[in-house]
């Protein structure tokens, strides 16, 4: 069933990075995803990987609720290594048949790229394993105020964000209803072509459509009600603060970038 | 057409960490013509009965067996079974897609491949059948009341020509003149086509006046079946799962109680009624 | 505490070009007037117009003629907006449609934030709320692993977190199972007793405004009948013709009595029907 993905969603755990303030998160997840891209040899991966690896312990997130959300992009991940198997040219090719030619440096590139993506994947989603939806907008209208010189309206689209995180199981539980619905009726969504499933899904779409428009205009009222105003004089529950263990992780990600640039300048 | 529930068992993600048994070694028979009222509470396992039942859900193990066949067969086919087991769903909202009413009442006949004047002739009958009058036929589902967007839904299942209509909690959110509608309208099919009824409910008042038989659910499993009058004779056990017996089947029971010669299992208004004013002309010396 | 002074409401439906196509007048003369502290309930049939009159209430919807006081403030009075929504919080049918933010205790705070409320402050609020609606061991959890009832009691919570003087209900036990709806009323019964909090309750189940101070039955528009809920389960024949009902023991009472049993009016439990009828029995004489 649709439900049962884990990508992303919040796992509560009561640990050092459950704690962190979730800026530091926000930025340490843009050091480490940056980082990925400073490289271009192996070695590199080393001083990532204990990066990456050391966060997750600490987190104490199950190393297998990770790998079972990795799951969801195994399709993605097989795309881009067959693409850079097929596609890469070299000089010497391993192997022929017909019109395909592999070559050892499509291999290399593969799996320097595969990897580059695993850890990418699994870096991002452990900061929303780790972070609660408020907490990830929280951070990132705090990091991007001082856009509101520009009058962009990073409240409101903070609290557009976590509206929508919110909303995202409700919705596919609906649709789950939806789909019994029609089938019970004898839809049919797994046989036929490309175009006859497009087709089916128009009894789908329509029901849920409908009700999103009523659950927005309801939402709309149920915040009206409680005296939802815009950002404008609001205070917070839960107001963010550095406290000192924030900046030892902002000190930790510093270093982790200085030895990721050695490891560039010395082993290429 | 029979449906056999043999040693069935539901778990959701069986062999993860959120696995739930939805149902627990299940057996029941459902007879052709039955009228049957299925009772418990949210998360006793009756949505998830019904659904086996016209195979959107199939057992993690033992049998469904509809009309003799095992619908967990491999080449067994879903899309006959769900003509013959019709299910309706709780909130219409969730089906009706299309911008008319009879357009939308003829999606299910449409799916089953029949010829367009079939389908003209089922989706017609079907919304006669619930009281749909012709004047809408041409409305847009969404712009009807409450109560007449469950009568099309009803139509869009029964112009499937069921054998077997299921009708998840189809009053709920209707208004009480319209909860008593749509009860009567359910006991007319019934009593008109003769197919077999499965009204589910939380509510023993409106499955007592019409059922033959009444199932209760309660943590997965069937805890109680029979007549009315026999499952309201299990008060006690009923009002343990938090379930509660009709009003007037109290009274009536609390007064034989108390020494009233009176029939203790008067399930009806109409019944009780009768009962108490023969007991108290009786008592009066006021002749019948 | 609220007041409404011949409050009436069209509805108008604009075409594309925006004229008028049709007006519906969905209030007609409304004259209410409910106490601080008092315990209200609405009834009245899908379509009669009391969620249109609970919206006028905290300043959704705008009079199309006369007035409605909030605590003194008329609701046209916009500089005032927010005070009147303070004072006269609104929880609604659906308990998907009001849970805004993703853990309970935040969405508790929501409405405190809104106002300003100091931080220091709005945690004591929180959890003081949560615990009055029964809710605190859930108050880290996802709104969505909550039942119906559960939901409706945290959106409570969450207009409770306010300190309004009015809590206005409209239909919160619409889309709730039994169990659901046995919490919800008990916890605005509780609210309404306890924290003094004047509860306007809009419903169509008879069953739940037996214990209020007032009941206001609503048809086309109109409040057409106003009572304690006593004189209004009298009337059974009339709110019938609204689309209403009683309780089954009401009924039976009043078939009763017209068939010459001596039975008061407007009985509401079985206990005291129990007790009437073994009176009328023993009572010496005929009957009248």
């Amino acid at each position: 069933m649709i439900r049962d993905i884990t990508l992303g969603q919040y796992y509560p755990e009561n640990s050092i990075i459950h704690r962190l303030d979730p800026r530091v998160k926000i930025v340490g997840t843009l050091v480490y995803l940056v980082s990925l891209f400073l490289f271009k040899s192996f070695w590199g991966y080393i001083p990532t990987m204990i990066f990456l690896f050391s966060c997750i312990h600490l987190s104490k997130v199950p190393f297998k609720h990770i790998v079972k959300g990795l799951k969801a992009v195994v399709m993605l991940l097989m795309f881009t290594l067959i693409c850079n198997i097929i596609f890469t040219r070299g000089e010497v090719p391993l192997f022929e048949w017909k019109f395909i030619r592999i070559y050892p440096e499509g291999l290399r590139t593969a799996g320097f790229m595969g990897i580059r993506l695993t850890l990418l994947i699994t870096g991002s989603s452990l900061m929303t394993f780790t972070t609660t939806p408020t907490q990830l907008t929280d951070g990132l209208e705090r990091l991007f105020a001082p856009l509101k010189l520009f009058k962009v309206p990073v409240h409101e689209v903070a609290m557009m964000m976590s509206i929508a995180l919110r909303f995202i199981p409700v919705l596919l539980e609906e649709t789950d209803k939806i789909m019994k619905a029609q089938q019970a009726r004898g839809a049919d969504f797994e046989e036929g072509n490309i175009f006859q499933r497009a087709k089916a899904m128009v009894p789908i779409l329509v029901p849920l459509f409908i009700s999103s428009f009523r659950r927005a205009g309801d939402l709309a009222m149920a915040m009206e009600v409680r005296c939802y105003h815009g950002g404008e004089g609001r205070t917070r529950m839960k107001p963010l603060k550095y406290k000192g263990r924030d900046f030892i992780a902002y000190g930790v990600q510093l270093l982790y970038l200085a030895a990721l640039i050695l490891v560039r300048i010395f082993l290429g | 057409m029979s449906i056999i529930f043999d040693h069935v068992t539901h778990k959701y993600s069986p062999g993860t960490t959120m696995e739930k048994t939805a149902l627990n070694d299940v057996n029941l028979v459902i007879n052709d013509g039955e009228f049957i009222g299925l009772i418990g509470h949210t998360g006793s396992g009756k949505s998830t009965l019904i659904q086996h039942m016209n195979g959107l859900l199939l057992p993690t193990s033992g049998t469904v067996y509809v009309d003799g066949e095992d619908i967990s067969e491999k080449d067994y086919s879903k899309k006959m079974l769900r003509s013959k087991v019709g299910l309706v769903f709780q909130y219409p909202e969730h089906q009706l897609f299309e911008p008319t009413v009879v357009k939308d009442v003829q999606f299910g006949p449409r799916n089953l491949g029949l010829k367009p004047l079939e389908i003209e002739y089922r989706s017609f009958e079907a919304l006669k059948n619930v009281g749909i009058g012709d004047d809408l036929f041409d409305a847009s589902p969404f712009e009807l009341s409450g109560g007449q967007k469950r009568r099309v839904a009803i139509a869009g299942v029964l112009a499937m020509k069921p054998k077997v209509l299921i009708l998840d909690e189809p009053t709920a959110g209707l208004d009480p003149a319209g909860r008593d509608e749509i009860l009567g309208l359910i006991s007319d099919i019934h009593k008109k086509t003769g197919i077999t009824v499965i009204l589910v409910s939380h509510s023993m008042e409106d499955v007592a006046n019409y059922v033959d038989r009444i199932i209760v659910m309660n943590a997965a499993s069937v805890v109680l079946e029979g007549p009315p009058k026999a499952v309201f004779t299990y008060a006690k056990e009923l009002e343990g799962i938090g379930l509660s017996v009709p009003q007037v089947t109290q009274i009536t029971r609390d007064l034989a109680n108390k020494g009233f010669e009176i029939s203790p299992d008067c399930i009806t208004l109409e019944e009780a009624g009768e009962e108490l004013l023969r007991v108290y002309r009786q008592r009066k010396g006021i002749p019948g | 505490m609220i007041r409404t002074k011949e409050l009436a409401f069209d509805y108008i439906r604009r075409d594309e070009e925006g004229n008028v196509e049709s007006v519906t007048r969905a209030l007609d003369d409304i004259n209410i007037n409910v106490k601080q502290g008092d315990f209200v309930a609405i009834l009245g049939a899908n379509g009669s117009g009391k969620s249109t009159l609970a919206k006028h209430l905290n300043a959704i919807l705008m009079p199309t003629e006369g007035e409605v006081w909030v605590n003194g403030i008329k609701t046209t009075d916009e500089d005032n907006l927010l005070e009147i929504r303070k004072n006269a919080g609104m929880v609604f049918q659906n308990p998907d449609n009001q849970i805004i933010l993703t853990v309970v205790e935040e969405d508790v705070g929501f409405g405190p934030e809104n106002l300003g409320v100091p931080t220091k402050e709005i945690w004591e609020r929180v959890e003081k709320v949560l615990k009055s609606v029964g809710m605190l061991e859930f108050r880290k959890d996802s709104p969505n692993k909550l039942s119906g009832g559960q939901k409706q009691r945290v959106a409570i919570a969450g207009i409770m977190a306010m300190k309004p003087k009015c809590i206005i209900l409209d239909e919160p036990t619409a889309m709730l199972d039994p169990v659901g709806r046995k919490e919800v009323i008990a916890t605005a019964r509780e609210l309404n007793k306890k924290e003094g909090v004047t509860v306007i309750l809009i419903t169509h189940y008879m069953e739940e405004v037996t214990g209020a101070d007032v009941v206001f039955v609503m048809d086309s528009g109109k409040v057409v009948m106003t009572g304690t809920p006593r004189q209004i389960f009298s009337r059974v024949d009339q709110l019938k013709q609204f689309r209403l009902d009683v309780p089954q023991v009401t009924a039976l009472a009043h078939d009763l009595r017209k068939k010459g049993v001596p039975l008061p009016e407007g009985i509401l439990t079985p206990e005291e029907f129990e007790e009437a009828f073994t009176r009328a029995c023993d009572a010496r004489g005929g009957a009248i």
